[in-house]
């Protein structure tokens, strides 16, 4: 019924940021954001506008209850970007472009003109940064940082 | 001492004296000298002072916009912005020691306190010293350097999404903008409200209203992967110090709230006034009365020359799309197999698909498969294994061009129609001729040029049409119209959504004496291109229910509804509609109308409509040709 009213009024209701696992290895897939369900959402297949509700203020720098990375020191940036975007990092770094590995690059001060190359060298280094599909951001920024440096 | 002539030195020292008092006095400025002052610059009455207080001219005055009491030092603050100047003022010169560390006003209030240190001349020591830790971190953490405004603009499966959705998002130097700080006004609703209770307080201002910042990566996360609307990034023109402005005054406001409207002080309006707060000689929220489309704003951002043209970021569904679309059938069905896990990566490398195929089909099998675990369809673990066969596969086949196409920018959103529509119909009924006039208040339909709206959306709350027949003298209701959507969706080979359509309405010709009926009608189905962007059709499965107002007698029809729409130039639209009822319990005749409705968008203001049609029933059947021309502002 909600739903209902809400596609009235062209406004939907919260989301909210959740781990979807239970781990603190915060692997690929532990950072979703929850908030569609019900039936009449489902069979509908809708999605409207959206007021969030019950977001905090401050943005803080944390690990988010995730392991941290040996690195961690100085990369804090790196580490909770990496964190938060485990999943699409993964499929740039494979593309060998986009812009969360634009992003990596600036949080680890690539000067612009070298960026292409340090994309290439993420995309040939991809199984000694994902060694496996269940490894943690904690490994990734470490081997990230690795592969940066050698 | 104080003879004259009788000691120099009595009187060097008592020259001494004085000088020294009257230099400690102009040093030592207090409260009450700075009040003063503030008076005689009348500081109270400046934009810069009455923008960080989201003063507004109201009927008796001026009235800040904000309603927490807690904002003002003053008890009348919220309606004298010279109390609450003075009582500000006041605040800032209490020692440090009455307050918390880290609570004193100057810390609270640091965009006040920049405006009144600046307007009063204040030098570092005037004021007490005092260490703002939490604030000073949030400073460095932001490290503001510039601004942009965000448009989420409309999804096809969600017609409510037309109206958009603007953020502000805080860029710190050159960095990319997915590292940028997203700056969010929204709504705190009760999760446990029922669906009306969330429509009537979101309408009438009872939910509080209040700032967020969060980390623009996940609004791009619920914007793209989550609700796949594309994104529109505008170029605020705010210097470095406008924009560090800006976050000071976010500081102040962060934790207030206000009552949330969803009609007029909403997200769009409130994020109006940071940007008034960092360059008060912008007039933006004096330009609002009544409703606040998200569009309109950016567009009077864009007319008073602080934002400039946006950059387009697409949603993962609309690159799945466009790089679809480069690819052979072959590549697309593999990019599908793989997407649902019915290949495997390995099988694709042998193919004989080109390098260029193979890295897109992965990339865009990649791609739907984080939108799938997204949307639940599939469990972690799958998930995790799918994602990283894909990934690693991809990488093994290094870098690959962008192809050009996928770098198309759609039409912008300033190229929309305005929301609001007034009609002036000429037409005739079974040869008797009438003039018609129709108002509505928003906000897009089928037949309205689709330029910048997703094809197939169609929302519509409320609106009336009156006509009058040449042979009357009586101008009559012809439609009261509560709210219409209507939601096509056609399907591609990743996408299967469904198309559905609600509607309820007081309205004429439905029946032999051609009273008025409230009509509620609903139903799904599907739809498909038939040539991707250009030709649509859909058939929906629909309900009707036709009740008169005055017995509240009411009738059950059920039957389907089917369209076509074919766009043929960017401005002409051609649009075909038929539908069919029966009504199986009352021993009374089906229903079937059928419509041809040619239209052409001059501009974002004006367009016109011709259109043919037959409506057959029970006891009646009519012809209609009408000619319309629309206007929208």
């Amino acid at each position: 019924m909600k739903r209902l009213a809400c596609l009235i009024v062209g406004i939907l209701c919260f989301t909210t940021v959740a781990f979807a696992g239970g781990n603190t290895g915060c692997g690929i897939g532990t950072m979703i954001f929850e908030g569609k369900d019900g039936i009449l959402w489902e069979s509908l297949a809708v999605t409207t506008n959206q007021i969030c509700a019950n977001q905090t203020f401050g943005i803080t720098f944390g690990t988010l209850g995730c392991d941290k990375p040996g690195s961690f020191a100085g990369n804090e940036k790196l580490t909770e970007f990496v964190a938060s975007n485990l999943d699409t990092l993964t499929r740039e770094i494979a593309a060998g472009r986009g812009e969360s590995v634009n992003a990596v690059a600036d949080l680890l001060k690539v000067a612009p003109a070298d960026r292409a190359t340090f994309s290439a060298k993420l995309q040939a280094n991809f199984t000694r940064i994902f060694p496996a599909s269940d490894v943690t951001s904690a490994v990734v920024v470490d081997r990230i940082v690795e592969v940066a440096n050698s | 001492m104080l003879a004259g002539g009788r000691s120099l030195i009595g009187r060097l020292a008592f020259l001494l004296l004085l000088s020294a008092l009257a230099a400690s006095n102009a040093l030592a400025i207090d409260s009450h000298n700075a009040v003063g002052l503030a008076r005689d610059i009348k500081l109270a009455e400046s934009p810069e002072w009455l923008s960080l207080l989201h003063y507004r001219d109201a009927l008796t005055g001026r009235e800040s916009a904000i309603d927490a009491k807690e904002f003002f030092f003053s008890p009348e603050g919220r309606t004298d912005p010279a109390s609450e100047l003075y009582a500000t003022i006041e605040a800032f010169f209490t020692p440090a020691s009455r307050w918390l560390p880290g609570s004193h006003p100057l810390c609270r209030y640091p965009a006040r306190a920049k405006v009144v240190g600046e307007a009063l001349k204040l030098a570092p020591g005037d004021l007490p010293r005092v260490e703002c830790v939490e604030y000073d971190a949030y400073m460095e953490r932001l490290d503001p350097g510039g601004v942009t405004l965000i448009f989420a603009s409309a999804h096809m499966e969600s017609p409510g999404s037309m109206f958009g959705h603007t953020l502000l998002r805080i860029d710190s130097g050159e960095k990319v903008g997915m590292l940028g700080s997203a700056v969010n006004y929204a709504a705190s609703v009760d999760p446990e409200d029922n669906g009306f209770e969330f429509a009537f307080k979101g309408l009438s201002g009872l939910y509080p209203g209040r700032f967020s910042l969060l980390p623009y990566w996940e609004k791009i996360a619920e914007y793209g992967n989550m609700e796949q609307r594309d994104l529109w990034e505008y170029p605020l023109n705010l210097t470095r110090e406008e924009s560090r402005l800006m976050a000071m005054h976010l500081w102040e406001i962060k934790a207030v709230e206000s009552d949330y409207f969803f009609l007029d002080e909403n997200c769009s309006y409130n994020i109006l006034f940071l940007l008034e707060a960092a360059r008060p000689t912008l007039r933006l929220t004096s330009e609002f009365s009544g409703w606040v489309i998200p569009i309109d704003t950016v567009d009077l951002a864009l007319k008073q020359g602080v934002a400039s043209e946006p950059a387009f970021r697409p949603s993962p569904a609309r690159i799945i799309d466009t790089l679809s679309a480069t690819l052979s059938d072959e590549a697309v069905n593999a990019a599908k197999k793989l997407g649902d896990g019915d290949m495997e990566a390995k099988r694709l490398l042998e193919s004989t698909l080109s390098r260029e195929e193979k890295a897109r089909a992965l990339e865009i099998a990649a791609s739907f498969t984080q939108s799938n675990y997204l949307n639940r369809r599939i469990s972690l673990d799958r998930y995790r294994t799918r994602l990283f066969d894909l990934t690693t596969a991809r990488s093994g086949l290094g870098i690959t061009d962008v192809p050009p196409e996928s770098l198309k920018i759609p039409a912008t959103p300033q190229t929309t129609h305005h929301s609001t529509r007034v009609a002036l119909t000429l037409g005739a009924e079974e040869e008797e001729g009438y003039v018609q006039v129709s108002l509505r208040s928003a906000y897009h339909d089928l037949t309205d040029p689709v330029i910048g709206f997703p094809e197939g959306s169609q929302i519509q709350f409320p609106w009336l049409t009156a006509r009058k027949y040449q042979g009357d003298g009586v101008v009559r209701l012809q439609e009261l119209g509560f709210v219409d959507i209507v939601s096509i969706n056609p399907i591609d080979r990743f996408y299967k959504p469904l198309s559905w359509r609600v509607g309820f309405s007081l309205t004429r010709g439905l029946t032999t004496d051609d009273d008025l009926k409230f009509l509620l009608k609903g139903g799904a189905g599907g739809a498909t291109w038939l040539k991707r962007d250009k030709v649509a059709a859909w058939l929906l499965a629909t309900g009707r229910v036709v009740t008169s107002p005055d017995t509240l007698g009411s009738r059950v029809g059920l039957g389907m509804e089917s369209g076509l729409v074919v766009n043929q130039t960017e401005r002409a639209r051609l649009l075909l509609e038929m539908s069919a009822h029966a009504y199986p319990y009352l021993g009374r005749g089906p229903d079937f109308s059928v419509a041809v409705r040619q239209s052409y968008g001059f501009n974002r203001d004006w367009a016109a409509l011709l259109s043919i049609g037959r409506t057959k029933g029970d006891g009646f059947d009519r012809d209609e040709l009408s000619l319309t021309l629309n206007y929208y502002f």
